[in-house]
């Protein structure tokens, strides 16, 4: 008999079993509006109940069918108006009667919980700290133990459809239903006390609409260089979608990162299916997540750039206000603010070309936009090695042998491990100056300790793997006394270090926690109370 | 590899803990091994952050200008890792009872391990080891007889000559050490198969000439055992060539003492603000501020102004507060 040789089978993710929101973000499927809804269970019972009442509406992963053509699969879901997803916090899990077997099975940090966890986050410093936050996430409050996440389209003026305002009160419903058994935790900042809304940024058109902007409040385009994992996109999408967002061999050669680095259950990039908590189909095609709520200080940000432009543009010899202003932006965040690197792009001149050259959005600009590495600009000459993206994902920086031939490098291996998805969406005004305006943002992952936690403590907060001592994050890091950003000369440019200091806080932790977004196998065994450790 | 390596010498020393009960502080009766553990946890850190440096304590190990780091920690047991493993093959055929209990090691008491990197002294011919024990006990006196008071044999050490000679009586050869100054990589030469090979044939092929030289047989039959005893020598000599490069101590990093190391951090930090103040500044205005800035910083004198050992910033800059607030558990 002949043996049977077939090439590995590729991870095909069931995508009817993972709760939506996790492989692409609503944001970017033309959901610009968002509601956020924090639940408090007091009687086991009630929110088991309440959990099976919501279960048919949750949102899968469904693919809708879509102008791209995409199969969708045998039976077609259709694109519904508003999404809905349920995660719980440890506490939530343990309110709901989830066995002490799976909840001991829990990771150390899902655990303790966001507040806990505030000397490693940085949230015990400046303005992040507890005095600051919103009153539904003061740690002496009763703590969220269920999160209902709704997502709605818009109508072109940028109203939410009103399938938002319906599931809201199917929600509410519910909940009033269970007379105390939930209850529905108010205390958000922002002018809805009841819950987070959020909505992308919107911006007026000729003709009297309004779009929805890819953009936060500083104005720049964000998530752009989120992670590209295998069973994340269908067929030939994913090969094309790895390259610069995957995995690099420091030979120029890109993969898409392993599922279990997002997905519960599944190998990772260590080669291992992480332990998670029994049984485990209650893990499989999970997913934890931080809840961020990250206050954007865009009064500070605006006057500190001002200020700082003028210096830059006189240390470098820029004429016009406005290109120091982007640059100085450019260089805190390494892209400029519509998403064009400064790998590619280095100079304000070199911007315009390259979205001369590209189509803005299309694919070849994505391309363009996100295939690059570090290892070229060791001293971020182009790009300031303390910037933004560099922290955020460090791509090959890290390669101990960067300096070796290619054949030895080890490209990215050190950032493989480090990567989290980034969902969520801005809330509030920037138009306010005292308001409550910022982002929420979503960082899932498959071990919040290793990947979130990590990049928020060494990277974000500290410059040490850079280089660059204490040195944080010039955007989102907390600025102790004496903050400074550094950006690089050029010397063949003739352009000497730019020192910018006096970097007050322009982000600010406002709340948030750690939650567990189950597959619909487990959302069911939840609901159920039927999840059997043995 | 040696104690002394990378410049530095790396003591590593247990000491017995007394056995039998001991009156606490507060009048109860405990165990040596108790009190000890509570005089090490109540050693002030060094002032790593606004708090520590509220408290106005700090480690005694900052008092001196050559320790790079020290730890002590009690070892009560070696763990034990299980039953050897054995294949259950050879058992069966050698009809061995794996129920009968394997022994395992214990150690007598719990032991005192200390471990530390200091700048060695070159000149000093134990290279500094007694110079900076003597100077532990100068130092910190009162700490030390707190905690090596509970170590079996400290019992009649008074003076810094008594406790380096204690000290001594403990120390065990370091192993491992750990070279973390070095910025980029160090000048080492490896070796390779190839080299070690022709090193190796060489030697092989002037023993083989001596000895035919010296012996003069009469036959070549003689040329295989002469040979093999030469290709012998020759391995021999390879071996002992790397056993003699892997012993000698790595090479010290440029500037890797603890005064040049403090000083460092010190006109880094000043160079930082330095830097900062003078952009835009035309030539000369940055010259006389850089003459300025050396006059005042003194890059070259080790001694004055540099960073005090034990803390993390000598540039004047505050550090953070931190709101140790834990959160309640009182709602969950």
């Amino acid at each position: 008999m002949t043996p049977v040789v077939t090439a590995p089978l590729k991870v095909e993710l069931e995508l009817g079993d993972l709760q939506g929101g996790i492989l692409s973000a609503y944001g970017k499927q033309g959901f610009p509006k968002a509601r956020y809804l924090l639940l408090h269970v007091e009687q086991a019972e009630a929110g088991r109940a309440l959990v099976e009442a919501l279960r048919p509406a949750v949102t899968t992963a469904l693919r809708w069918p879509s102008s791209r053509g995409i199969s969708t699969g045998a039976v077609e879901v259709p694109r519904p108006d508003c999404t809905l997803n349920l995660a719980f916090s440890f506490w939530g899990l343990l309110a709901l009667g989830v066995p002490t077997r799976t909840l001991r099975g829990m990771p150390d940090e899902f655990i303790d919980g966001m507040a806990a966890r505030a000397p490693v986050l940085g949230d015990d410093v400046l303005d992040n700290s507890f005095g600051h936050w919103d009153n539904v996430w003061q740690p002496g409050q009763p703590k969220a133990h269920i999160v209902v996440m709704l997502n709605a389209r818009a109508d072109r003026m940028g109203n939410a459809d009103p399938a938002l305002a319906m599931l809201t009160a199917r929600v509410l419903e519910l909940v009033a239903g269970t007379e105390g058994g939930v209850r529905l935790l108010d205390g958000h900042a922002g002018p809805e006390p009841r819950w987070q809304d959020l909505s992308a940024i919107f911006a007026g058109q000729p003709d009297g609409s309004r779009k929805a902007l890819p953009t936060e409040h500083f104005g720049f385009v964000d998530a752009i260089g989120d992670p590209v994992f295998e069973g994340q996109y269908p067929g030939g999408e994913e090969k094309l979608r790895s390259v610069g967002q995957g995995a690099m061999d420091g030979q120029g050669n890109w993969r898409p990162i392993a599922t279990g680095e997002f997905i519960l259950g599944w190998p990772d990039e260590a080669q291992e299916v992480a332990g998670a908590a029994m049984p485990l189909d209650f893990s499989r095609n999970g997913s934890f997540f931080a809840y961020r709520k990250l206050h954007q200080h865009v009064g500070r940000w605006d006057a500190w750039v001002e200020e700082r432009a003028k210096g830059l543009a006189a240390s470098w010899g820029i004429a016009e206000p406005e290109e120091a202003r982007a640059l100085l932006k450019a260089k805190m965040a390494g892209r400029w603010q519509d998403g064009v690197p400064l790998s590619m792009a280095p100079t304000f001149a070199e911007w315009k070309a390259f979205n001369a050259r590209f189509r803005y959005g299309s694919r070849e600009w994505i391309d363009a936009a996100t295939s690059f590495g570090f290892s070229d600009d060791v001293d971020g000459a182009k790009c300031p090695v303390t910037s933004h993206i560099r922290r955020a994902n460090t791509r090959d920086m890290l390669d101990p042998l960067w300096d070796q031939p290619a054949a030895s490098r080890m490209g990215s291996a050190l950032n493989n491990r480090r990567r989290i998805l980034r969902r969520g969406l801005p809330y509030g005004d920037r138009a306010d100056p005292g308001g409550d305006h910022g982002i929420v943002l979503l960082a899932h992952c498959a071990n919040l300790f290793r990947q979130f936690e990590f990049v928020q403590q060494q990277w974000m907060n500290y410059g040490l793997d850079f280089n660059a001592g204490n040195d944080s994050c010039p955007i989102v890091g907390a600025h102790a006394p004496g903050a400074r950003f550094v950006i690089a000369g050029d010397a063949r440019a003739g352009k000497p270090p730019f020192i910018a200091s006096g970097l007050p806080n322009f982000v600010s932790t406002r709340g948030g926690d750690y939650f567990f977004a189950p597959s619909m196998t487990a959302l069911r065994m939840i609901g159920q109370g039927v999840v059997d450790p043995t | 590899m040696p104690n002394s390596d990378g410049g530095h010498y790396f003591l590593t020393l247990l000491a017995p803990v007394k056995l039998g009960e001991v009156r606490n502080h507060d009048g109860t009766i405990t165990t040596h091994s108790h009190v000890l553990r509570e005089e090490l946890a109540n050693l002030p850190t060094a002032q790593q952050s606004q708090v520590t440096i509220d408290t106005g304590l700090i480690s005694p190990f900052a008092r001196c200008r050559r320790t790079h780091f020290l730890r002590m920690a009690v070892i009560d047991q070696p763990m034990f890792n299980g039953r050897d493993p054995s294949d259950p093959l050879v058992n069966a055929v050698k009809r061995r009872n794996v129920l009968v209990h394997q022994p395992f090691d214990v150690l007598s008491r719990p032991w005192l391990m200390l471990a530390t990197d200091f700048d060695l002294r070159p000149q000093e011919a134990d290279q500094g080891v007694r110079s900076w024990a003597e100077g532990l006990w100068l130092n910190s006196e009162s700490e030390m007889r707190a905690i090596f008071g509970h170590c079996h044999g400290f019992d009649g050490v008074e003076d810094s000559a008594g406790f380096a000679a204690y000290l001594a009586r403990c120390q065990l050869e370091t192993t491992m050490s750990f070279n973390d100054y070095w910025p980029g990589r160090p000048p080492l030469v490896g070796e390779s198969f190839k080299r070690l090979g022709l090193g190796a044939l060489a030697v092989a092929a002037g023993v083989l000439a001596l000895l035919w030289a010296l012996l003069s047989p009469g036959s070549m039959a003689w040329l295989l055992p002469l040979g093999a005893g030469a290709l012998l020598a020759g391995v021999g000599a390879a071996v002992a060539n790397l056993w003699f490069k892997g012993a000698k101590p790595f090479p010290p990093a440029p500037d890797s003492d603890l005064p040049s190391i403090l000083k460092a951090l010190h006109v880094q930090q000043r160079f930082g603000f330095f830097a900062e103040a003078v952009q835009g500044m035309d030539a000369d205005a940055l010259h006389a501020s850089f003459a300025r800035y050396l006059a005042d910083v003194r890059p070259a004198d080790l001694e004055s102004p540099t960073q005090a050992p034990g803390v993390i910033r000598s540039d004047g800059v505050m550090l953070l507060e931190h709101e140790i607030r834990a959160p309640r558990l009182a709602a969950l």
